[in-house]
């Protein structure tokens, strides 16, 4: 049996419910669900009061049904179990989380898996803005664990990144990687502007160039500089390993080379962009 | 007219020479007063304190608490705000944050909480002081006032370097009267404004100071001189030139000479005790032991110690270099400003290791200042919050002070070579109730020259904290029993009970008239604001309350 939460009363007033985690909900009856604390705007509410709470045949620890766009912290902190969001989920799912699956069917919010620690997410639609990156003030985004998004992600994917993997089947908005100090981004389509600034460490792969296409180009900061032309082993293996989670890039694994590009070089120039060519 | 008598405590009074002796404290209308001589005079109320330890309030005389590098460092630690336990709202309290620089409220209620009841931040630049007087307003509770920033003022250094003493005098004076102030503080005397000039900083007292003509020498002697004549309630408050570089003992004893016997107060003095070389961090040394020996000599020189806290805080500070270097050493976010004619600012987060050799050491030198000054009068508990940590953990530093088996064990466990380079190993001192009552209340009351702080003689201001002794000096002093401010309880068991405004203490001395038309033409042909937008007024001191100088009735 599984746990089904199906918002019946959305609101256009977030809801925050860092209650809605498979660590929290684990083992508690449906009353006791209902009754668990969750804010609106100012004021404290009951899970009750937005959701309709039950069982459900399936072997996933919790299902949350219904378009969730305005509920916050689903997921967040979680340390393990499965979480599944069958519609699209608010701001700051799977923040700082550090262990078990959540997988969200529609889109989710700015911050996703922001500073996150270990765990997977997996993303249907498309992310927000700061997809697995350091909260405002933070030293360190993501530290380990891996995001994959079959859509889109927006600007700052990975901001301040420290370790872990970052997959985006599409296109991901500008400053992908800032500031970030190791880590891997991949990402299907094109990136924004500055792609990498002030990146220290790590790698970020693009491979939505379209060859003779001057506009499916992927543009970089005059602070990256060209290395070479070559195929680095490693990123088959993510490749391969990414299909295993049943997320493909569009890219046959193990074919073509690769631009490599060093920088930021008004940081360390340690970190890494490839460029994928056909 | 409500009578208050506190009865049965073990009062800790060194003022009175009361050192833990069963008396009654009586308090009418906030101010303590001679128990009556008619028996039959019966209190209004009674608290009883039996086994209990009662002590004046204590005075943190050195700390940052308002004014723009204060709000900036709020604004700027967004990550160390999200992770510290916030202030909660209660009927009677409003809610706030804490970390290394809580909220104006919260530092209002966690002083109180902590059983301190005045406090002083130590640099607001004059234009800032209206800034910092709003703040003030909203930290309730305590009493406090401000130290205003002269050493790398423009004016100042003009009137130095044409050697026209009385005009700096009268200048000082209108100063602290226009910021509502109530010190003259200098921070790295010419340094800022060399530093700000880019020509990095001075090195020493008799480096020049480009464009101004003097020298930090000449700075820290005339505002000395100045204060001195001015008779100020509290001399000069000097954070010397060179902050945290290794060697910097020579500038610091420079300094302590300099001042050829005139008053002044040097502040965290820890951060100024260095040995070593420049470039060469491992031969980073303590050299408190020729200092103290200064200090323990001459009477006219009083510290507070600065000492440094293992864990995470912010550093804030007027000395924009100081900042530099440090966001340099640590490589972390780093916020500076230049207030213009005035003053510099640089604020940068850091993290005290203990197994860092040079953190450690630091902590390490800080201790070595409490336990080798002779005259515990002359030397005053700080952190210099938050820089060397927040007032938060004053119960830790007492605690280390008065169990040297306690201290011995952190020793152990913090860098291993600071045992070979600190003699703090083969201190044995513990510091007493009553000395502790001293370097908490009664030193910083009679340095900072307030007659109704720090002792619980008649005429004092009833503010007083009731410990409940446990030899855990942590749990003791960092959860009162009871504190009264003015003579109304306002803590119990670490709840907030009330929260009146406090006062906000200042100085007026008087200066010459005719003077302020020539400081207006100065001020209109280089300041970026009116100068009739300069000068705080009294609305902005809610309970302002004036302190007269020196010797005047
Ligand atoms: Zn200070």
């Amino acid at each position: 049996m599984s746990i089904l939460l199906r918002l019946r009363n959305a609101s256009p007033i977030p809801i925050e419910a860092e209650c809605l985690s498979p660590d929290r909900l684990e083992g508690l009856a449906v009353k006791e669900i209902e009754r668990l604390e969750v804010d609106h705007g100012n004021e404290r509410a009951r899970v009750a009061d937005f959701f309709e709470v039950g069982l459900r045949d399936g072997n996933e620890a919790a299902v949350i049904e219904g378009d969730c766009s305005r509920v916050k912290h689903i997921g967040a902190g979680m340390t393990r179990g499965l979480l599944v969001v069958d519609g699209n989920a608010g701001m700051h799912a799977g923040a700082e989380m550090s262990g078990g699956r959540l997988e969200v069917r529609g889109n989710a919010g700015d911050w996703t898996g922001a500073e996150m620690r270990a765990g997977r997410i997996h993303i249907r639609g498309d992310a927000g803005h700061l997809l697995g990156g350091a909260y405002r003030g933070s030293r360190t985004g993501m530290r380990g664990g891996v995001i994959l998004v079959e859509g889109s992600a927006r600007n700052e994917v990975g901001c301040s990144m420290r370790r872990g993997l970052i997959a985006v089947r599409g296109q991901v908005g500008d400053f992908p990687g800032v500031s970030m100090h190791a880590g891997n981004i991949l990402v299907g389509g094109l990136p924004g502007v500055r792609a990498g600034a002030g990146m220290r460490r790590g790698s970020l792969i693009f491979f939505g160039e379209t060859p003779g296409d001057s506009q499916r180009q992927v543009e970089l900061l005059p602070t990256f500089s060209y290395d070479c032309t070559y195929r680095p082993p490693f990123v088959s293996l993510y490749l391969k390993k990414l299909q295993s989670w049943k997320l493909s890039l569009p890219v046959p694994a193990g074919e073509g080379r690769y631009r490599r590009y060093s920088g930021d070089l008004v940081e360390s120039g340690k970190g890494e962009i490839l460029v994928w060519q056909a | 007219m409500s009578l208050l008598q506190i009865v049965n405590g073990r009062v800790v009074d060194p003022v009175q020479g009361l050192d833990g002796e069963v008396r009654d404290v009586w308090i009418r209308d906030g101010k303590i007063i001679p128990p009556p001589a008619v028996p039959s005079v019966r209190p209004d109320r009674v608290l009883d304190a039996s086994g209990l330890v009662v002590m004046a309030g204590g005075v943190d005389m050195h700390c940052h608490i308002a004014g723009p590098k204060v709000n900036v460092a709020r604004k700027m630690r967004p990550e160390e705000k999200r992770r510290a336990e916030p202030v909660r709202r209660t009927p009677r309290t409003r809610s706030g944050t804490t970390g290394s620089v809580p909220s104006t409220f919260a530092t209002g209620y966690k002083y109180t909480g902590l059983g301190y009841t005045t406090a002083f931040d130590a640099a607001i630049p004059p234009l800032a002081a209206r800034h910092a007087h709003e703040e003030l307003h909203d930290t309730p509770i305590i009493d406090k006032g401000f130290f205003v920033l002269m050493g790398n003022n423009h004016y100042v250094m003009q009137q130095i370097r044409s050697g026209d003493r009385a005009r700096l005098r009268h200048y000082v004076a209108w100063l602290l009267g226009a910021a509502k102030g109530y010190a003259v503080k200098a921070v790295n005397p010419g340094g800022v404004e060399e530093w700000k000039a880019g020509h990095g900083n001075v090195t020493g007292l008799d480096d020049p100071v480009e464009h101004f003509g003097v020298t930090p020498r000449q700075i820290i002697v005339e505002l000395a001189q100045a204060a001195s004549d001015l008779r100020l309630p509290h001399p000069l408050h000097i954070h010397c030139n060179n902050l945290g570089l290794p060697g910097n003992w020579k500038t610091t004893l420079a300094t302590m000479e300099a001042l050829e016997g005139r008053r002044a107060h040097l502040t965290h003095v820890q951060f100024h005790s260095y040995g070593g070389g420049p470039d060469d961090g491992g031969s980073f040394a303590s050299r408190v032991a020729p200092l103290v020996d200064v200090v323990n000599a001459h009477e006219n020189l009083t510290v507070d110690v600065g000492q440094v806290v293992f864990g995470d805080t912010t550093s804030m500070t007027g000395d924009g270099p100081l900042g530099y270097f440090l966001h340099q050493v640590t490589g972390r976010k780093w916020f500076s400003a230049d207030t213009e004619n005035e003053a510099g600012c640089g604020i940068v987060p850091i993290e005290y290791k203990d197994h860092s050799f040079i953190h450690a050491m630091q902590w390490a030198i800080g201790l070595e200042w409490f336990l080798l000054a002779r005259d515990p009068w002359r030397i005053v508990l700080s952190t210099d919050h938050p820089n060397g940590g927040t007032f938060l953990s004053y119960p830790q530093i007492i605690h280390l002070l008065m169990e040297p088996d306690y201290r011995r064990e952190v020793l152990q466990s913090v860098h291993p070579r600071v045992m070979k380079r600190s003699v703090l190993k083969d201190l044995d001192r513990a510091y007493s109730l009553s000395e502790i009552a001293i370097i908490t209340r009664a030193a910083p009351a009679r340095i900072l020259g307030l007659r109704n702080k720090g002792h619980l003689g008649p005429g004092a201001d009833a503010d007083i904290t009731i410990y409940t002794p446990d030899p855990d000096r942590t749990k003791m002093f960092s959860l009162p029993r009871i504190v009264l401010k003015d003579g109304e309880v306002i803590v119990e068991e670490g709840q907030i009970r009330n929260a009146p405004t406090g006062r906000t203490f200042h100085v007026a001395p008087a200066y010459d008239e005719k003077l302020v038309s020539e400081i207006q033409e100065w001020f209109e042909e280089h300041y970026t604001i009116q100068f009739a937008n300069y000068a705080v007024d009294e609305h902005y001191l809610p309970r302002g309350e004036c302190v007269a100088s020196l010797g005047s009735k």
